[in-house]
């Protein structure tokens, strides 16, 4: 009330007005003191356990630190540290190129699967006639609150030699399969190729190089114990996501769907007119987070291959581990993080291109 | 999901890190303190708990004396814990080294140099103080050590009629005697640091010998890979990861292979978890060129940083003394590092005598900072070879530049 008269006045009173900004900015400078202490600790801990050490990796990606002894040790290279990764040809180049690659292919796997499957079962669980939704509920976002170690683990010998993969393809199939899922580095798209005849890069593939990798080394496709992770992370993952198709599904006003029914709709014109285009922010919030999440994939790898085989589940989440922790180039390490920081901008930025509201 | 917030924990972890890397001391400015009366830390990790209990025995024996007080960290994740430590600036005063972290090490400055400190330390085996030794500086004595060896199944080779191979044509003639349908006679992990042992016997090895110059372009290299090789693609020799196991151990014990190339550390495995196969220990064949297997080992290392290096040179000076290092090692399937120890170390447990023996021929398994890729390149190499989807030559030559990008030249 006084600060609204003081406006007040103040508009009439400009001559006179000196004295009164000063009591206006005493009692708004008070309330930003206030305002600012109620919100300190908050910032505090933004800026300590968030801003801080994305500044300081920003600032480590240009130096050169092995991170065994203090950062004052380190010494300053420029881009170098992005030069080797994205510019200079070499093996450090070439592994991180394969690490670009093989995360592709399983965002590109892994995304679409994950949300689709989710999807569909939040849709199932949503139905008014399903029985016993609690259990479904339950039971498919099980996998999503084990240990993701644990899980890969379990699927370590669900997919050994001898294990209940090859045991149930040995029962449908012809044969006995023996594969070893986890220890073959041919890429499905290449294997696909195989089975018509090409086996080897066609001259135009072969001789072109991106990042160090031939064009042919890019359509790889991802390899046989790359997809054996991807079915792992598939499963895992889909659980939360399909309840958050499901909190997306429940609000979806009902009397929408009724009045579409009194309108004549169908059923299949109800779920792709009306329940779809509702679904497009609870699917922008699940690709997006799926992106993210995939383009960060680690410990899958490090608990099922260490990178391996032949380098096809090296991710780029799984190099920055082995270039800073054993191979004592943390500033390599800080680039590629950054790096993936970009990739996943741009990825997220894409699809949401895609996704945007068409009216 | 759960890697966002790994991401997080490790941003976290970072800045705590580099906060207190601020407030560190390098300790370079005082003479490294007095050699009595301190309190030291040390970290290591963990063999086994019968091991850490010796140590623990050791360590307070030392404290019995008087002279310091030392306590001790068994830490999992060791590796991270002491980068932690030593990037903050406040590192343990006393902690193992990985020989393949020494270089690292090394190069960081980040320990004092105190392999000829020690008694008598000329007694290390040659090969053991090369892999401590980085640009002419030997950093730290090994604390014990391991060779690779022919590990085999002695009732198979005996059911086949076979003696354990003394040359390379003996064990291709073994493995093929020992192979049976889908199981091979020999089995191994396919990376470098199994198949190195046929490098060496060639005489070629990835680098020369001050690490200086790649040389896998040789042409005993690409012969001992040819070798190994070809004893794979007639399925006389397989990858153990193909017979469904992860090491050698696993493999022999499971009877999913009649030998392997495998370290002293089989020995404990094979005890808890097979302990009705009957396995012997043979010298690893003979190649062209002779002998040779790879060694690989821990030291004591005293920080550069430490306040107290006097006193923990001390230290180490006892842990390393032929008395308490024998102590150390006895129950052990690790050896000690010291030459002159061998034959009480092998008094009760002369089956192991083929280990032993590699100490002398044995080849430091050691580069410099930043070969970890070069041997990732050459581990993938030789994953393609064992899976017979790569050339010999591929291999080489992509091992090859790998370095060169590394060591120059």
């Amino acid at each position: 009330m006084a600060t609204g008269t003081a406006v007040a006045a103040g508009r009439v009173e400009r001559p006179t007005a000196p004295p009164r900004p000063r009591r206006r900015s005493r009692i708004h400078g008070r309330q930003g003191l206030a305002g600012w202490l109620f919100v300190a600790p908050a910032l505090l801990g933004l800026g300590t356990f968030l801003l801080a050490p994305i500044l300081l990796a920003l600032w480590v990606s240009f130096r050169d630190w092995s991170g065994l002894a203090p950062l004052d040790t380190s010494t300053a290279v420029g881009a170098e540290n992005y030069r080797d990764l994205l510019v200079e040809s070499g093996v450090v180049q070439s592994d991180f190129a394969k690490s670009l690659r093989n995360n592709l292919y399983y965002v590109l796997g892994v995304v679409p699967a994950q949300t689709a499957l989710a999807f569909v079962l939040a849709v199932i669980v949503n139905n008014k006639l399903l029985k016993g939704k609690a259990f479904y509920r339950t039971a498919f976002y099980f996998p999503s609150v084990t240990s993701s170690i644990a899980v890969a683990f379990i699927f370590i010998f669900l997919f050994s030699p001898s294990g209940v993969v090859n045991v149930l393809l040995s029962a449908l199939l012809p044969g006995t399969v023996e594969t070893v899922w986890l220890n073959e580095p041919t890429g499905a798209i290449h294997a696909m190729l195989g089975w018509v005849g090409v086996d080897s890069a066609p001259g135009f593939l072969g001789d072109r190089r991106l990042m160090g990798l031939s064009y042919w080394e890019w359509l790889s496709g991802p390899s046989t114990a790359m997809l054996s992770i991807m079915t792992l992370a598939v499963w895992t993952t889909t659980g939360t996501f399909m309840l958050m198709f499901l909190a997306g599904l429940q609000n979806i006003p009902e009397d929408v769907d009724e009045a579409a029914l009194i309108d004549g709709a169908s059923p299949r014109q109800r779920f792709f007119r009306i329940t779809m285009p509702l679904m497009r922010p609870t699917l922008f919030l699940v690709l997006t987070l799926g992106i993210i999440g995939t383009w960060q994939v680690f410990d899958q790898i490090y608990a099922m291959t260490s990178g391996g085989p032949q380098k096809t589940t090296l991710t780029p989440a799984y190099l920055i581990y082995r270039e800073g922790f054993e191979n004592s180039a943390m500033g390599r390490s800080a680039a590629i993080a950054f790096i993936v920081f970009a990739v996943i901008l741009v990825f997220t930025g894409v699809q949401r291109w895609i996704l945007r509201g068409r009216d | 999901m759960r890697i966002f917030l790994r991401a997080k924990a490790f941003s976290a972890a970072a800045v705590l890190l580099l906060a207190v890397a601020g407030c560190g001391d390098d300790g370079s400015g005082d003479g490294g303190g007095t050699q009595t009366g301190a309190t030291l830390s040390m970290y290591a990790f963990s063999s086994s708990p019968a091991e850490d209990a010796v140590l623990r025995k050791v360590i307070d024996d030392y404290n019995k004396l008087g002279r310091n007080t030392v306590n001790l960290n068994i830490l999992p994740e060791y590796d991270t814990a002491l980068q932690t430590a030593l990037a903050g600036g406040s590192p343990p005063d006393v902690f193992y080294v990985n020989d393949n972290k020494l270089p690292d090490l090394a190069k960081a400055g980040t320990l004092e140099p105190i392999g000829d400190k020690v008694d008598n330390p000329e007694d290390f085996y040659e090969s053991l103080r090369n892999s401590f030794t980085y640009n002419g500086t030997y950093y730290c004595p090994p604390k014990d050590f391991s060779t690779l060896q022919l590990v085999y199944n002695v009732d198979e080779l005996a059911a086949a009629n076979v003696e354990p191979p003394t040359t390379w044509d003996e064990l291709s003639a073994a493995a093929k005697a020992l192979t049976k349908p889908n199981r091979p006679g020999l089995a191994l992990n396919a990376e470098f640091y199994r198949w190195g042992v046929f490098l060496a016997q060639a005489g070629g090895w990835p680098t020369d010998d001050g690490v200086t110059k790649m040389t896998m372009d040789a042409a005993p290299v690409a012969q001992a890979l040819q070798y190994v090789t070809d004893l794979h693609k007639s399925g006389y020799a397989a990858d153990v990861k193909a017979v469904g196991t992860n090491w050698g151990g696993e493999a022999l014990g499971k009877g999913k292979t009649a030998m392997t190339i495998e370290g002293n550390w089989i020995v404990g495995a094979m005890k808890t978890d097979f302990p009705t196969v009957k396995y012997g220990v043979a010298e690893l064949p003979a190649g062209p060129s002779g002998k040779g297997t790879m060694a690989f080992s821990v030291c004591y290392g005293v920080a550069k940083a430490s306040r107290n290096k006097a006193a923990a040179t001390d230290f180490v000076k006892f842990l390393v003394s032929p008395e308490k290092q024998l102590e150390f090692t006895k129950q052990f399937p690790v050896m000690p590092s010291r030459k002159s120890l061998a034959d009480q170390w092998l008094a009760d447990k002369p089956e192991l005598k083929a280990f032993v023996a590699g100490g002398d021929y044995a080849k430091k398994s050691v580069f410099v900072p930043g070969f970890k890729t070069v041997v990732d390149t050459l581990n993938d190499g030789i994953q393609g070879l064992a899976k017979g989807n790569k050339p010999v030559a591929e291999v080489v030559s992509s091992t090859q530049s790998a370095g060169k990008d590394v060591l120059g030249g």
